[in-house]
């Protein structure tokens, strides 16, 4: 009885502790966190609307506005930004693409690298790169 | 939280991760990476950038290019959709970063 208990405290002993119940991080949480930050760089948003800015991958940026009309009726836009080779395709609630040009790539660039110093600050803490 | 739009756009995370390896591993050259820092200065200080294209405009016009803005609007935009996708890399790579930070690798098992 008594070497039973041994071995049994022993096993205790020896087997690690279990590993903590947080759920494991994943990439899409991590695009959560910088949504927060990407939705508020086109200014403040109206209560009843919801707006989302952020990069799904290196080649691919995503803009999501949501909004009530007065008559009650819910708009919804969301743009996709393609970066493919030398240029940026845009495709907005699935209509035909068109490429991005003048100032509206202007300001497609102004928003990323403003998203790219804020997250880099205030969601990974890290140093710029440029 | 953009999790119903990353449904609706089909996010996939194994693409995804794909898609971020660079292509013909062009991030690895130190000097391709520098270059691209300094197009992407230039993307971010059009004054200064300005102040360089209109004295290559006149040096082009003056050998009698004649389409010479149109290409240099090209090439602006060209430089400006490389320095997007330059951010790109480096959130993907801050990503990759903070996952492995959490004991989570891109070959271990699916990010999302």
């Amino acid at each position: 009885m008594k070497l039973k208990f041994t071995l049994e405290a022993l096993k205790k002993w020896l087997t690690p502790p279990k590993p903590h119940a947080k759920p494991r991080l994943t990439e899409r949480e991590l695009i959560n966190r910088e949504s927060v930050i990407g939705r508020q760089l086109f200014g403040p948003v109206r209560a009843s609307a919801r707006r989302e800015f952020f990069c799904l991958d290196p080649h691919t940026w995503i803009w999501h506005e949501e909004w009530t009309e007065p008559r009650g009726v819910r708009q919804t836009i969301t743009t996709r930004y393609d970066i493919r080779g030398s240029q940026i395709i845009k495709t907005q609630n699935n209509q035909d693409p068109e490429v991005v040009h003048g100032e509206e790539l202007q300001n497609l660039l102004a928003a990323t690298s403003a998203y790219y110093r804020r997250v880099a600050s205030e969601v990974y803490n890290r140093p710029l790169a440029y | 939280m953009p999790e119903d739009i990353l449904q609706r756009l089909g996010y996939n995370p194994e693409e995804s991760a794909r898609r971020e390896r660079p292509v013909n591993g062009s991030l690895e050259n130190q000097q391709e990476v520098d270059n691209r820092f300094n197009q992407m200065m230039h993307a971010e200080f059009p004054e200064h950038f300005e102040a360089q294209t209109s004295a290559r405009m006149e040096q082009q016009e003056a050998h009698g290019a004649t389409s010479s803005r149109e290409l240099l609007r090209e090439d602006l935009e060209k430089m400006q959709a490389s320095s997007v996708e330059q951010i790109g890399y480096y959130i993907g790579q801050m990503r990759r970063d903070e996952l492995a930070r959490h004991g989570v690798y891109e070959n271990q098992e699916p990010l999302g």
